[in-house]
This record gives structure tokens, sequence and C-alpha cells, in this order.
């Protein structure tokens, strides 16, 4: 059985779409299009309003 | 009314993403895509409607209603040994849609504007093969491709 060839997801303008990894690199790269990055910041740390110091008993 | 030979009228074009949901395309969405007219060598984009069999003891005659509707779009292009534009923009599992427009488009350097008649077939490319070597022939590759979605055979370009 033959692998499938990674995809990568790419926006252009509000548009987005799937893409062979390839393709996005030789074609679609240079039309503007960018690949959708996976966030990975780290979870907005709670506001001083609503924080929960855990002092109650 | 012409009768008319597809050289220096039809356009195809490979577009990433279409937003609206009848898959009628913006002038930006096409232009936005990859024009492969130029390495087209054969386009086959076609839809089969099944008929059910209906017959019944009262008649000889055998009546059939209409039933399902399958498409296929398989293409054949040239290589490239600079700019393989089609080769690199159509790899096995790419998504995506052919535009196609039959007679010409209505911008004043052959481009898209809005009231441009096309086809918009959706596709997922299926297959990617270059074909045999032959002696003293150019070398092509063909593509074959599923239709995961109704396409629009008489899409308006808009805006």
């Amino acid at each position: 059985m033959g692998m499938t060839p990674d995809k990568v997801e790419i926006t252009k303008d509000g548009a987005t779409t799937t893409v062979v990894k390839s393709a996005f690199e030789k074609v679609w790269k240079a039309k503007g299009w960018s690949v959708v990055e996976e966030s990975t910041e780290a979870p907005e740390a709670p506001s001083g309003d609503d924080k929960d110091d855990n002092t109650d008993v | 009314m012409a009768r008319l030979i597809p050289n220096e009228n039809t356009q195809v074009f490979f577009v990433a993403a279409i937003a609206d949901e009848d898959l009628a395309p913006t002038a930006t969405e096409i232009t936005g895509g990859v024009n492969l007219t130029s390495f087209l060598v054969t386009m086959d984009a076609s839809t089969t409607g099944n008929t059910v069999p209906t017959p019944n003891f009262a008649s000889l005659f055998e009546t059939s209603i209409s039933g399902t509707v399958t498409a296929t779009f398989t293409a054949e292009f040239y290589r490239d040994d600079e700019e393989d534009t089609a080769w690199d923009t159509l790899p096995r599992a790419t998504d995506g849609y052919f535009v196609v427009s039959r007679f010409g488009l209505g911008g004043a350097a052959g481009e898209p504007i809005a009231g441009d008649e096309v086809e918009v077939w959706p596709v997922r490319l299926t297959a990617r093969s270059a074909m045999a070597l032959t002696n003293n022939e150019v070398q092509r590759f063909g593509i074959e491709a599923a239709i995961p979605e109704e396409p629009n055979e008489a899409a308006i370009v808009t805006a």
C-alpha cells in the first residue's frame, strides 16, 4: 500500500485549504499562501481579579 | 454562435480554495490559483447518470427512472525540466478545484471577471503518473481524481 503524502493546512486572505507539503513549497508559497501554524503558546494566566488563592478553609 | 476548438479558447486553473458553498468562484480566487492551460494536453471532466429499471408485468416496455450520478476527472499534462508547474501543483492526495473556462474569459487580457461562466470541479487527486517514455515523444503525465462533492458546471464568477 502506498504512503499518503504529508499535507499542510494553508491560508491566504482568510481562506484555508489543505495541500500536499511539496506542492505548498513549490507552488502555493510563492503565491502568498502561508502555513496555518498550530498554536504553541502557553494558556493565558488568569488575571489577578479572578485569581483563586485557595485560602478558604 | 461559433464552433470552437479548445486551443486559444479554453483556460484551466487549479484553485486551492473556493469560499462559496455553491462553488461560484471569485475572480480573485481564480487568479490566485495556478493557470495550467499551457501544460494541458487532454482533459476529461464528465458525469455519468445511472438509471434504475422499473419493469412490471403490465407492459412489455421496460421502464426506468433516473438514479444516481457519478463524475470523473482525468487529464494529461506536459512535464517541463525547468518550470514543472503542473507536476508540482498536482501531487497525489491534493485537494482543490479545477476551474474550466471552455470559451474564454472576459477580461481584456484573458483574465477572469465577474459574470464569466466557468465549470468548477472539486477534486482529490488519486493518482499522478508519468506517462511511459516513448521514443520521440514529449514527456507527459496523467492525473486521476475523485470528485468529493457535486461539481458546478455553470458557475458564474463573482467580483
